[in-house]
């Protein structure tokens, strides 16, 4: 608990900046497509690769942020009609299911897809990168689902700020 | 009991999934799960149905394929990553989609590599056509044969192309691939990537000034109503490629293999003859349509080109542009 308790504030932190860092690349990026396409006489080839994959990561990655803080989007009607203990263990089943799903589809699928990719060697068609360091983000976004996800089960055991775990 | 019968389907459906996945149990089936992008009237597809129906006679039944037309299973380099994987048997991509697996492939987006349609399929029937075939081996794709995909020419909305000099500042819209941004640069375009799904509003709203691709393409996307121009300068032929995934091509037995390899010859001729007649036919209707239709004076866009194959000296394709060049010479 404490070890977690200690790591995620930090792990907050770098992926926040990770996020923005994205974020503002993949604005600029989408801008200079633009000038490109309508300004300047040449378009450039390799914006509309590097948006795509730039939105895997921040989606990937943004997902799981974002079910730490609770701003992903969740189904809460039922969650909310029942008394406290009941919606204590809704919470803790959500949080169980979604740390198998994040187990077995992101983490163990995607080291096997990223696995595969890198082994057999697929390049992406115009930039020309190993495919495999873009679904890296699969089995890295899944170890973080899995983190968020137990310290959302260690953390919901105060009914207190039940609400905001609803899922 | 709701629950009971609710546990039960719920059984069910990996069982489901299991059997499809190779030998059906239950009457000794072997089905191979094919998936593709194309819609069922397109004569690819009729194609496959062709190649379907001929491997289940050839086999009395014994094997067969089931078509998931109209990208199911998802796009053609997603179809890649699962026979990859091992979760879908065949499938049939163009052989500028399997570049970013096989390296070799690329020859195929080489503008005027081929002289004529004879050169083409001579190439293709010929060793290196195996040769091409058998290079996906060790990327888990076991190439099984060609089907034509014609040969790719540029169409404009706002000005006529005779030459390449008119090409001269018009975006022009090609597949993600660098040989495609390359060649069309070279010949004085500005060759834009944009996905095939955007490409006819981009024609409309003036993203881009053109594309380019074979006949049936172009009268099936509808980009002919947004279109003015069309000339015939078959740049590039690029063929279809019918892949098995190495997993299941290694369980078959020899006979099984003799089956599948002499289905898709049938299936070749079969698709090859369907193909000219569609071409022919996209060609009538969107003339009908209005399009303007342009023959072109070929050898002025094949010299445009020359500098692509200057840039490909020393590097791993040269050998084998080579070989499939002095193959047209000699005939």
């Amino acid at each position: 608990m404490k070890v977690i308790a200690g790591i995620i504030p930090k792990l907050n932190k770098t992926l926040r900046a990770l996020l923005a860092t994205m974020m503002a690349l993949l604005v600029l990026n989408v801008t200079w497509q633009v000038i490109t396409r309508f300004i300047l006489p040449h378009p450039s080839s390799f914006t509309e690769e590097l948006a795509r994959f730039f939105l895997i990561w921040i989606s990937l990655l943004g997902s799981a942020y974002a079910f730490h803080t609770h701003s992903h989007l969740g189904f809460d009607y039922l969650a909310k009609k029942m008394q406290s203990n009941a919606a204590v263990t809704t919470a803790k089943l959500g949080y169980v299911l979604v740390i198998l799903f994040a187990l077995g589809v992101l983490v163990i699928g995607g080291v096997n897809l990223t696995y595969i990719t890198f082994l057999l060697n697929q390049e992406s068609p115009v930039l020309g990168i190993p495919m495999g360091y873009v679904y890296l983000v699969v089995p890295l976004s899944g170890l973080l689902f899995i983190l968020y996800g137990v310290w959302g089960l260690l953390e919901v055991k105060d009914p207190s700020n039940l609400r905001e775990h609803a899922l | 009991m709701a629950i009971k019968h609710f546990l039960k389907i719920l059984l069910l459906i990996p069982l489901a999934i299991l059997q499809g996945c190779g030998v059906d149990t239950n009457d000794e089936t072997y089905i191979i799960r094919l998936g593709h992008q194309l819609d069922i009237n397109h004569p690819v597809h009729k194609g496959l149905v062709f190649l379907k129906e001929e491997l289940e006679r050839r086999s009395n039944g014994s094997m067969s394929i089931v078509i998931y037309p109209s990208s199911q299973v998802g796009d053609e380099r997603e179809v890649l990553e699962l026979i990859q994987i091992g979760s879908m048997g065949m499938t049939k991509v163009s052989a500028s989609a399997l570049e970013s697996f096989v390296p070799e492939m690329k020859v195929f987006s080489l503008p005027y590599l081929f002289n004529n349609q004879e050169h083409y399929w001579k190439t293709l029937n010929g060793n290196i056509g195996k040769e091409l075939l058998a290079a996906g081996q060790p990327y888990r794709f076991k190439g099984l044969g060609y089907f034509d995909a014609g040969s790719r020419s540029f169409y404009t909305t706002k000005k006529q192309v005779i030459t390449p000099d008119d090409l001269q500042g018009q975006k022009i819209r090609v597949m993600n691939s660098q040989t495609a941004v390359s060649m069309v640069n070279t010949m004085g375009g500005a060759a834009t990537p944009v996905s095939w799904g955007e490409l006819y509003t981009s024609l409309q709203q003036g993203v881009v000034d053109g594309a380019e691709n074979n006949l049936p393409s172009f009268y099936y996307s509808k980009h002919y109503e947004v279109s003015q121009y069309l000339i015939l300068d078959e740049h590039t032929s690029i063929p279809d490629v019918i892949i098995v995934g190495t997993h299941i091509w290694e369980q078959l037995n020899s006979e099984q293999k003799e089956w599948l390899e002499e289905s898709m010859i049938a299936a070749t001729d079969f698709q090859r003859e369907l193909w000219a007649e569609s071409t022919r036919e996209s060609l009538e209707i969107v003339k009908k349509a209005g399009v303007k239709v342009i023959k072109a004076e070929k050898s002025v866009f094949q010299e445009s080109v020359l500098p692509v194959y200057e840039s490909l000296e020393g590097t791993d394709l040269e050998p084998l542009v080579k070989k499939i060049k002095s193959l047209g010479v000699k005939q």
